[in-house]
This record gives structure tokens, sequence and C-alpha cells, in this order.
């Protein structure tokens, strides 16, 4: 079976620190679920976010969780070379937007569609940066979702950490949805935006 | 934040936590929302690391190491602060 993991920077778990070294077999230390060798299928890859994306084989019994999966042994098979520096602000920046026009629609809803119209307009981040810090938040829900598209924009600017934005984006659906299950939705779409940017086929 | 997101683990059940995932003693369900939290917040990647390396430095000591003087100097502080003398 063919997936995807992703690992720190020299192919090192970023859990384990294990260094992996491209086409050498590794077997789990006990073949039972959880000590593994984990995995991400497609949809999974925007729960693991990290600095290296490799295509993995796995053999032996497969273990499918909620957000990833876990075999008795996997070898690396090749770097996923569209996944850079470069890919991952991308990737960021997407989560940022998304974020952003989550809160736009839901204070739209909400009743509040001048605020909505302002945070929609800034088209770099910059420009959303500057837009959020000069709102003064709403009270009460609307609040908090404004809040989601700020705290993206300004964090994002700050440290530039890809995972971040999309834990916003995540929760940010979760709250316009008013259900938790909303968190796992935006993080499947933004796992099917990733692998359509990446062409990555399905594992 | 978390509160629209229960499954996800705050800083604090991550600080409260960090003990038992570094002995393997969390549950599968527990330390795959502890490796979720690690995968964003740089602040408790940094805190991990730090307890890591606690772990291994106080590992490597035993009590013969301690220096008289200096057990003498910590007894005394300890006996002070739970007697509430600054």
């Amino acid at each position: 079976m063919i997936a995807y993991k992703f690992l720190r920077v020299g192919a090192v778990g970023p859990f384990t620190g294990h260094r992996w070294s491209p086409g050498t077999w590794v077997d789990a230390a006990d073949v039972h679920e959880g000590l593994g060798v984990h995995a991400c299928r497609v949809s999974d890859l925007a729960f693991w976010i990290g600095e290296e994306l490799w295509r993995v084989e796995l053999q032996g019994h497969v273990w499918e969780r909620a957000t990833q999966i876990e075999a008795a042994r996997g070898r690396l098979l090749d770097r996923v070379a569209g996944w850079d520096g470069k890919a991952r602000t991308e990737f960021g920046l997407h989560c940022v937007f998304q974020a952003r026009d989550i809160a736009a629609a839901a204070l739209r809803g909400l009743g509040f569609a001048d605020l909505a119209d302002r945070l929609a307009l800034p088209g770099t981040l910059p420009e959303l940066a500057a837009t959020v810090r000069s709102i003064e938040p709403p009270d009460g829900f609307a609040g908090e979702m404004f809040g989601y598209a700020r705290d993206a924009a300004i964090a994002f600017s700050m440290t530039g950490n890809a995972a971040e934005s999309s834990f916003i984006a995540s929760v940010a659906n979760a709250a316009a949805r008013g259900d938790p299950s909303g968190f796992g939705e935006e993080k499947r779409r933004q796992s099917h935006w990733l692998a359509e940017r990446l062409a990555a086929p399905e594992a | 934040m978390t509160l629209r997101a229960p499954e996800q683990m705050t800083c604090r059940e991550f600080v409260e936590l960090v003990t038992e995932y570094l002995e393997g003693a969390l549950s599968l369900e527990d330390r795959t929302r502890f490796e979720h939290h690690l995968v964003f917040c740089t602040w408790c990647v940094d805190y991990l690391q730090q307890m890591r390396e606690t772990l291994r430095a106080a590992g490597r000591l035993r009590e013969s190491d301690v220096p008289e003087n200096a057990k003498e100097k910590l007894l005394r502080a300890f006996r002070q602060w739970k007697r509430g003398i600054p």
C-alpha cells in the first residue's frame, strides 16, 4: 500500500526522532496497534503538516484510524518534490483566507454585512492584517467569528506557521457550523486542496 | 478556541500529560490528540524538548553526585520553603 508521511528536515520522524533512510524497510518494534509505522491517507494530510513530505510503502497488517493509518512495516519511497517552503507558505495563506471567508460568511449571516464586506475586501496578507487590526470587534458570537479571521491573519504574519493557520481555520469552521465535526470537515477539505496542489494521488 | 473543537488538546492539558507521553503511558487516542497538538503549537514543541533534556540530564544524576555543601543548602532551602520562610 502506498501512503504519505510528513517528516522533519533530514527525514526525521517528528515524534520519535527516528532518522529514516529512503528505501530501507523499518519494522515495527511490536506488532500492536499504536506501535507501528504511521502514515497518512490523502484525506489525513492537513492533520500532520511537517517540513518534508514523503511517499511511503506499507506492508503487513494496516490499521485504519480517524486521522492516520499504521502498518507493521514501511519504507520511504521518494520525497514529494512539490512540498517545499513555498508550498507551505501557499498552504498557510490558503488557510488564513479560508478562516477569513468562514468568518465573513458567518458575520453576514449574523447581520454584520458591513463588517463582512470590509473583511472580504483584502487580497493579500498585509492588507488583511492591516484591515483586521483596524476593526473594533463586535460583541458576542460575531466577535468570536471575527476573532478567527484576526488571529489567522496576525499569527501567520508573525510566524508563517502553516499548521497553525490550518488549525485556526478548522476551529472557525466548527464554530460557524455550531458542531465540533466542522473541525475534521475543514481539515479534510484542506487535505484535498493540498493533494490537488501537489498532484498527490489517493493512497 | 478549543471549546469549539473539544476533541483537540489545549496547551494546559498538554502540559498535564507530558510525563505520561514521555513514559509511553497515554492511550492511543490521547497520544494521537497529543501529537495533533504538537503539529501546530511551537510553544509545546519547545516545552516537550525541555522536558526531554531535563529527564536526560536528571537521569544521569545519582545522589552521591551532589556535593555535600550543595545538598545542605538545598535541604535548608526546602525546609524554609515548607515553613513559609522566604
